[in-house]
């Protein structure tokens, strides 16, 4: 055919040719591109970011600038999925990373006295049963409810189920099978991990400088950043930016004055108490938060400890009872002081501004209900790689960027902002007030919709889909008044067969399961790790 | 005709307040006639068989004429899944062909020059090229042209391929997972009676007659507009038909905007054909799976075959052409003359989708043109949505209802990224230059197009990449095949082509090699025609 043949391969000599130009063209692209970057902070946020761009920028120069007498926020820290992926991208084991962060299983995070005192459920990393007939499952059970068959929407989850039995086992790869309806995360040790990146970091480049930055200055016309003056005079300059800082935000705010969205008016707490203790039980795979008086207390079961934190809003609680409040509700033996944290909630009005991105609590801080901190910087981290600019850091490019992360953190904010709303609590006036308040624009809306039909609000891009609002509304007493209209054909002795089958398909599956610290010892060693590989990673919170 | 039960001598009583809320609603009455209006009676029959809901169509006597055929999108297969039809039994009724590509004649030598070998590009719905070394292939792409290496997308495609040589087949084990998607054209007057059968077999009900008069309550404030319901219409002064719910599907919005004066939003500035000359002709000899687009004076012509003739649609702009001039241009004979239709439609939009207990859809909800063979989708999509956010009783009794928000909040923003596709084929087109040399065409030169389109474009253009939209009916990897195809190159590619080890030759083996098995997999493909007269009942 004359329109599939007509091109044949070129010849050698056009290549050559075509070669010349294509170096000559990659010259002058390069005149423009980045061939410096400075990261100001350590922590998470910092050598996640040296991490990832030294593994795929390795033409660039990359120095981190941190002091060993600045301490980090990072303390136990939850993960959700998606950082297996960031750190398979990275060329590093799974359990070589676990056995270096002191690191357990996630499979959900439980809620207690959420929707009210007593309440508790499983927000898993996965979905409640599967569609039948092209109609949601939880239509299905929302139609059971209502003839008088009442049980908790987890028991058809197998995550939920397998959790609470303190169950674990890679999720099968085959999409067929019931063990592949999951995903799992990590709880880890955020200093630990810090410590591993950058041991990673500098074997791949990077430079790390010791200091304190005191001084930022700003080229006279573009406003970008020039270049940042330590404590002992030392001037560094670079193409690009990254501000790791912290809350701070040393460069984004201090220097280009980017300006702040306080969002304590829907997210109240603004302190948070940080304390490890002893394990004296195996570890859970799953996070606790409990609700408290003026706030929620979490859990987070390391290998050989726990890690708490109490987090609570300042006009309704003082920093002693909180402390009381947190001391009274441990395991085990306190292994540390205490650590204070002070936040605001909110995020910063742009995360990129010239030639300035902001990352980690820089770039803005929700609270950790569900631990979405990581999952920010790991964001933050791969769109910047996606939107990599040259010198000029056009604005087409940041404004999409900007755009972009806006959208995922008021997503998040919404969800959070729901934990708190959706509670039947008005035993003091720091639930009195968050159960009362008004509510983000859509927000109420999702509720309402959720309520009259049934039905999620949904998008395609952001963290938290479908599966994870119906966790929270079912979890916190949310039912919607009807189900699917077309369930109506549907005889319901046929409904509870059906579900009945998918209940006792997840109670075998969680049965045959092993323990989660057995499954956790037999990875974590390295004589039997290597036996069973963790199976592959992906950008979703809910298995394959 | 049945004596339906809903068909009363006189109204029913004011909408009752005693009801119990969260009853399941009595009727639906759907009005219209023709393809959109049969084929949403027949969704509704068919998802709400054996609930106590009916489904009533009122078919409208002296409608304004109906488009002959409908070029369509892969997504209808999943409609098609939902009601229970299979393909073929359907293509053997409506007289359907096979559509692999939307067949674009580019005749401007720069821009063919530009894009391809050729001056056509066969735009396939499924990614055209494969990832080569874990990098997508339009970068790799993308830095050969740069280097000057003349790019042929169709190549790249097996169903562009397959198009492109009159071919088409089912995709088979043997295709090496090669992307593979098609879509249907279909006769629309047959596909209309099939689906009218269809629905009248899953217990639909219908009544012909002119509307008299629409009689509408208000339930809210008075001056509020989203509070008027539509309580009964009155067919020929005489019958009047009363509902829970009623679906505009009228060809004028005789409901939405006649009845409850919904209004617009007019996109003519952007799409200015809003005029059409359809007709038909005998096929040519061996017609190709495609949908042919054409620049045309004042305007496009767009055809494709069915399987005894060819659907040719002429879309002008009536500032620039009128209907004689238009008429005159083509050119006709007698015979095609005979078949000759004359539909006017401005772009445009109801500015509510779904006012009190009133859904518009279809032609009744507007039309953005036939370039991207979206209108039929947005029905079926419309269709689903509802039964989907479908309300209870007490929709007539209450002001707020979060179903009809949020239905209006997902079509507006769904109609918002189709209109950015329509508007993507004037703006790519006369992008550098009008592709003719005509006032219509110099005027696109020029022409406003939405800022998300603008952002679109830009961005690609300096990055290769796009922006994150919601509710994009098109996938990324078809608005990406439809910028290169159409001539719109990014600026850069992905940096780690340049970091590892692989050179331009690698890229451009890998090339051929692809290419080189697309051509020999679309070779031994039967001929589209075939394929229709072994399987669909062609003769």
């Amino acid at each position: 055919m004359s329109q599939t043949g007509q091109i044949d391969t070129p010849a050698r000599s056009v290549i050559s040719m075509q070669e010349e130009k294509e170096k000559q063209k990659k010259q002058d692209m390069q005149d423009d591109s980045i061939k410096s970057i400075i990261i100001v902070g350590g922590g998470t946020a910092g050598w996640m970011t040296a991490a990832a761009l030294s593994n795929l920028l390795t033409h660039t120069n990359i120095t981190l600038i941190e002091s060993d007498r600045i301490g980090t926020v990072g303390v136990g820290e939850a993960t959700l999925p998606h950082l297996r992926y960031f750190i398979k991208r990275l060329g590093i084991d799974e359990q070589e990373f676990m056995r270096a962060t002191n690191a357990t299983y996630k499979t959900g995070i439980e809620f207690v006295n959420w929707g009210k005192v007593g309440d508790a459920y499983i927000h898993p990393f996965g979905d409640f049963g599967e569609p039948i007939k092209g109609i949601d499952f939880h239509h299905y059970y929302v139609k059971l409810r209502q003839n008088g068959h009442i049980n908790p929407i987890g028991d058809y989850s197998l995550p939920v189920v397998a959790s609470k039995a303190q169950k674990f086992d890679y999720p099968d790869t085959d999409e067929r099978s019931i063990l592949s309806t999951f995903s799992y995360a990590f709880h880890m040790d955020a200093g630990l991990f810090a410590k591993y990146l950058r041991e990673y970091s500098t074997q791949r480049g990077v430079t790390r400088q010791e200091g304190i930055v005191t001084q930022v200055k700003q080229h006279q016309d573009s406003g970008f950043i020039q270049s940042v003056t330590l404590e002992d005079g030392t001037q560094l300059s670079a193409d690009f930016f990254v501000d790791c800082s912290g809350f701070k935000g040393l460069l984004i705010e201090d220097c280009l004055n980017t300006g702040y969205d306080d969002w304590r008016h829907w997210l109240p707490c603004d302190r948070a108490i940080a304390i490890p203790c002893q394990a004296n039980t195996p570890p859970l795979p799953y996070t606790r938060a409990t609700a408290r008086e003026a706030g929620w207390q979490w859990r987070i079961p390391l290998q050989n400890r726990v890690g708490n934190g109490h987090i609570y809003s300042s006009p309704y609680m003082d920093d002693n009872t909180a402390l009381d409040i947190l001391l009274k509700n441990l395991d085990g033996e306190p292994t540390a002081e205490p650590n204070f944290l002070r936040f605001t909630t909110g995020k910063r009005k742009k995360v990129w501004n010239k030639n300035c991105v902001a990352i980690g609590l820089s770039a803005g801080f929700l609270e950790p209900l569900e631990s979405t901190s990581i999952h920010l910087i790991q964001l933050g981290i791969m769109k910047l790689l996606d939107f990599f600019p040259n010198k000029h850091c056009e604005a087409v490019r940041v404004d999409e960027y900007n755009r972009m992360m806006q959208l995922e953190f008021e997503r998040l904010r919404d969800f959070l902002v729901l934990h708190y709303h959706a509670t039947q609590r008005d035993d003091s006036d720091f639930w009195k007030y968050v159960r009362t308040m008004q509510l983000p624009q859509g927000l109420a809306h999702k509720i309402d919709l959720f309520k009259e039909r049934g039905r999620v609000v949904q998008y395609t891009e952001g963290l938290f889909l479908k599966a994870s609002w119906l966790a929270v509304y079912f979890g916190q007493g949310i039912i919607p008044k009807h189900y699917d209209w077309q369930l109506d054909a549907l005889p319901i002795e046929q409904i509870k067969r059906r579900l009945d089958e998918v209940k006792s398909q997840v109670s075998l599956a969680s049965a045959q399961m092993p323990m989660h610290a057995e499954s956790l010892a037999k990875h974590c060693d390295l004589e039997t790790g290597w036996q069973t590989p963790p199976p592959p990673a992906n950008l979703s919170l809910y298995g394959c | 005709m049945d004596v339906d039960v809903h068909m009363q001598q006189k109204p029913i009583e004011p909408l009752s307040h005693t009801q119990p809320s969260n009853t399941p609603l009595n009727t639906i009455v759907v009005v219209g006639c023709g393809l959109y209006a049969w084929t949403v009676a027949a969704c509704l029959a068919r998802r709400l068989y054996k609930t106590p809901t009916k489904v009533m169509v009122v078919e409208e006597l002296n409608a304004p004429v109906d488009n002959l055929g409908e070029s369509t999108l892969p997504a209808i297969d999943y409609f098609h899944r939902v009601l229970g039809l299979t393909e073929r039994q359907l293509m053997a009724v409506t007289k359907g062909t096979y559509k692999l590509a939307t067949e674009y004649v580019l005749p401007d030598s720069t821009l063919a020059a530009e894009t391809s070998q050729s001056n056509v590009f066969y735009h396939a719905m499924s990614p055209y090229g494969s990832v080569i070394d874990n990098i997508a292939f339009q970068h790799h792409l993308t830095k050969a042209k740069r280097a000057g290496v003349p790019i042929d997308l169709n190549r790249f495609s097996l169903p562009a391929a397959a198009a492109g040589k009159g071919k088409f087949g089912l995709p088979q084990a043997g295709a090496q997972n090669l992307p593979f998607s098609y879509a249907i054209h279909v006769d629309a007057k047959r596909y209309a009676a099939g689906m009218k059968d269809f629905a009248k077999k899953l217990g639909a009900t219908s009544v012909v007659g002119e509307i008299s008069a629409v009689k509408t309550v208000n339930i809210g404030s008075e001056n509020d507009k989203q509070c008027t319901h539509i309580q009964s219409i009155c067919l020929d002064n005489t019958q009047h038909i009363s509902a829970d719910l009623f679906i505009d599907c009228t060809a004028h919005s005789r409901l939405i905007d006649q009845a409850l004066q919904v209004g617009f939003v007019d996109y003519s500035d952007y799409l200015p054909c809003d005029n059409s000359i359809q007709y038909v002709t005998d096929n040519k000899p061996k017609p190709k799976a495609t949908t042919q687009i054409n620049p045309n004076q004042a305007g496009f012509n767009l055809n494709f075959p069915l399987q005894a003739q060819t659907v040719n649609e002429y879309h002008y702009s009536s500032a620039h052409q009128t209907q004689e001039e238009a008429l005159a241009s083509l050119d006709l004979d007698s015979a095609a003359l005979e078949t000759v239709i004359f539909r006017q439609q401005k772009s445009q939009r109801v500015a509510s989708f779904w006012v009190g207990n009133c859904v518009a859809m279809g032609d009744a909800a507007g039309s953005l043109g036939r370039i991207a063979a979206s209108n039929f989708h947005l029905v079926q999509s419309a269709v689903l949505r509802l039964i989907d956010l479908l309300p209870d009783r007490s929709l007539n009794e209450h002001v707020e209802c979060p179903s009809r928000d949020e239905y209006n909040n997902l079509c507006e923003e769904e109609y918002a990224r189709v209109l950015d596709y329509h508007c993507a084929y004037f703006a790519l087109l006369a992008r550098e230059k009008a592709p003719i040399d005509s006032p219509f065409w110099r005027a696109q030169t020029q022409a406003k197009c939405p800022e998300s389109l603008m952002h679109k474009m830009k961005l690609f253009e300096q990055t290769g990449r796009f922006p994150f939209y919601e509710r994009e009916t098109f996938s990324e990897k078809t608005w990406l095949s439809l910028f290169l195809g159409l001539g719109l190159w990014p600026k850069e590619y992905d940096r780690l082509l340049d970091v590892g080890q692989q050179n331009l030759q690698d890229s451009l083996d890998a090339f051929e090699q692809l290419a080189g098995l697309i051509d020999q997999i679309s070779d031994k493909m039967p001929a589209h025609y075939h394929f229709l007269q072994q399987f669909c009942g062609a003769k």
